[in-house]
């Protein structure tokens, strides 16, 4: 089990991850949130990457700063930026993270050609990785995340510039590789956590805000989320009154899907939320800004 | 050594590297072409010849004063140069020796100018012409004038000011202690092999400098530092190995250019002359040396310097993280002291600069200078003071620039 114990980080006086209590056993795990969340310096804590300024992580009872290698030994981790080192191929760039992580020659060959074969990239191994299109870094960055088949398998923002086609290949590729380890998965895009990730983590000004399965975060919504259909000026209105999920112009007026606790219009209905709603909810504005 | 391999190749495939790289071979090839080409014998006729004929016409030249140079090869010297003065054919309109006589004087050039630096009036006048008014009598007691010469010139009250008894002490001893008589033999490539490795090792520390300046700011600029740090060995055998790699790549890119260099030249002047003394050459040198072993010095020095200045790249692109800070630092610190030398008047701030890693660079002209350090009583030569002085300096880069490297949160 990895236990996040009260961990925080600050960078002079602003705190970037506040206060973390997290117990992550077996499972994917969907760390939701608007960009500078915190979910980048919580993952690099995890990772060893930054120390917390307060509080432990853990794993199976050990602190991880100090179990060093051992800790790093089973954990596999792909960076919201995967640099890559653009003068080795894609074969010789996993043979160097597969020396970096302490696997010997030929379990290191056969696991990196296993692994080639896997993320489809088993033609383009030869291929210098400064050559290759962003899916095929990320499929790459993914391979050397599970080069040493880790127990702890860290991915921020995996499918960032990803295009959709991409995105649910890569959905399937973590799930099937979900098993029996803890995966952590950050991400703001929505859909990318809502099909394969056990419990979601919404995270939010450095704090987790919420935490479950889709049921349970989109059951507190439940009769919040409203559908209407309303004139331009109406839905000016709702627009600057309420959290906006969705808009659309149909026949008669502008049909809106918003956040509320009470009825907003007389013909407004109660639908059923979905995740992409419990993150409006959370981060509307942010979600606006970006 | 999965690692170690691969972080060579990390630093040698970087483009800056191969242009780098590329640069130093041309620069090597270049020098020795100069070399070759800069080189010239004179024909019979007067006629000038350039390249590898004009070297293995020399060397055949100067295959007959090949010896022991005793007071009667002094004499024999003395006496050809004067039939060829005294030979009217060979004397030109204007009163002095013509082409046609210096092609039979160039085969004895060396000696002959061994005989003006002994003969001269001082120990700092030098006459081309000494030779001329010579007989061969003034032969007797050739190697007894040296001490004479030195004697006179350690008391002058300007020597005396500029160095401290101890100094002039270990000059004195220095400078005469040679075995006499001389060796000689044809030994212009290993003259040409020392000129120019002052050029070639500067230009080669640079190139290693550039090379090594992105083992650990690569990293860091190419963002794969996360991956790197979050591996298990990354934090610590990776770091080591990153450091291991930098020297292996510099010793080998070092090692090969001064191969590469002196052998092309050497294959063109021929390895001749290996055991001639250096004081043949420099006359008033402090180092009894033979031609092989002052190239091996420089050489070793210089290897000194390159292992000093890569330690020390290292420790600016771990520290700093930016290849191109490293570079310009170290750039700067091989430029400004051996700048301000140049312009620093000051005898110690003279053996202050000196001590900073240029120093390593300029074996050559400690052959022929007074370049000397003393510590307490006792007075040491550049090379015992800068060879200790930059070995020390590497292996105290190495922790500092691995903890540095460590301590780094990506």
């Amino acid at each position: 089990m990895l236990e996040i114990d009260g961990v925080s980080k600050k960078f002079g006086d602003f705190y970037a991850v506040e206060h973390v209590h997290l117990q992550l056993e077996k499972g994917v795990y969907g760390l939701l949130g608007a960009n500078g969340a915190g979910k980048t310096t919580l993952m690099r804590m995890i990772c060893t990457l930054l120390n917390p300024t307060e509080g432990e992580i853990r794993y199976e009872g050990a602190p991880v700063l100090k179990a060093g290698e051992g800790y790093r030994k089973v954990l596999g981790y792909l960076p919201q930026d995967f640099g890559y080192y653009p003068q080795f191929s894609a074969e010789e760039y996993l043979l160097y993270i597969a020396a970096l992580k302490g696997m010997k020659g030929n379990y290191a060959k056969a696991r990196t050609r296993e692994l080639l074969q896997l993320v489809s990239l088993e033609k383009a191994g030869k291929k210098k990785v400064k050559n290759f299109s962003g899916g095929m870094k990320r499929r790459l960055g993914i391979a050397q995340a599970v080069l040493n088949d880790p127990e702890i398998l860290v991915l921020d923002e995996p499918t960032a510039g990803l295009d959709p086609k991409e995105r649910i290949r890569f959905r399937n590729l973590i799930s099937e590789m979900a098993e029996e380890r803890i995966v952590l998965l950050s991400t703001h895009i929505v859909s990318d956590v809502e099909n394969i990730a056990n419990k979601i983590l919404i995270m939010k000004n450095g704090k987790i805000q919420t935490a479950g399965g889709v049921e349970r975060l989109t059951g507190e919504l439940e009769g919040m989320v409203w559908k209407c259909l309303m004139t331009h000026e109406e839905a000016a209105y709702a627009e600057e009154h309420y959290t906006v999920c969705n808009r659309k112009k149909e026949e008669g007026g502008i049909m809106l899907t918003l956040i509320s606790k009470e009825k907003p219009a007389v013909n407004a209905k109660v639908v059923m939320p979905s995740l992409e709603d419990v993150y409006m909810y959370y981060f509307g504005e942010e979600a606006e800004e970006e | 050594m999965t690692i170690l391999k691969f972080e060579i190749k990390k630093m040698l495939c970087a483009k800056t590297s191969i242009a780098a790289i590329g640069f130093l071979i041309l620069l090597a090839v270049g020098l020795c072409i100069g070399y070759i080409y800069g080189g010239y014998y004179v024909q019979e006729d007067g006629s000038k010849i350039r390249g590898i004929k004009a070297a293995v016409k020399m060397q055949e030249a100067k295959e007959p004063w090949e010896g022991m140079v005793t007071e009667e090869v002094v004499a024999r010297v003395i006496e050809e140069n004067n039939k060829l003065h005294a030979n009217p054919s060979y004397i030109g309109t204007d009163g002095w020796l013509s082409d046609e006589g210096y092609s039979r004087q160039q085969g004895f050039e060396d000696l002959r100018n061994l005989i003006n630096v002994t003969y001269g009036k001082s120990f700092s006048d030098y006459d081309y012409y000494t030779c001329d008014r010579l007989s061969p009598d003034d032969a007797t007691g050739f190697y007894d004038k040296k001490e004479a010469v030195f004697d006179e010139w350690l008391e002058r009250e300007e020597v005396i000011q500029t160095f401290s008894d101890e100094k002039r002490a270990y000059i004195r001893e220095h400078a005469l202690n040679v075995e006499t008589p001389y060796y000689y033999e044809y030994y212009d490539g290993w003259k040409k092999v020392k000129e120019m490795n002052l050029t070639l090792v500067f230009g080669t520390v640079i190139v290693i400098c550039i090379v090594l300046a992105g083992n650990f700011s690569a990293e860091c600029q190419t963002k794969a530092d996360a991956i790197y740090f979050s591996t298990c060995l990354g934090k610590k055998t990776g770091n080591k190995m990153k450091i291991a790699a930098g020297f292996i790549l510099a010793t080998v890119i070092y090692w090969g250019t001064m191969l590469l260099g002196s052998g092309i030249l050497l294959l063109a002047y021929s390895t001749s002359g290996g055991t001639v003394p250096v004081q043949l050459e420099f006359y008033k040198g402090l180092y009894s040396l033979t031609q092989t072993q002052a190239w091996i010095l420089i050489l070793l020095l210089g290897y000194i310097g390159c292992m000093s200045m890569s330690g020390l790249t290292m420790l600016m692109s771990s520290e700093f993280k930016s290849s191109f800070v490293a570079i310009i630092l170290a750039f700067l610190i091989i430029m400004v002291p051996a700048i301000a030398t140049q312009s620093v008047y000051n005898s110690f701030w003279k053996d202050v600069l000196s001590l900073f890693p240029h120093g390593t660079i300029m074996g050559y002209d400690y052959l022929t200078t007074y370049v000397l350090y003393q510590f307490g009583g006792r007075v040491y030569s550049p090379f015992e003071i800068l060879m200790p002085l930059h070995v020390l300096f590497t292996i105290v880069t190495i922790p500092i620039t691995y903890y540095s490297f460590q301590k780094y949160k990506a």
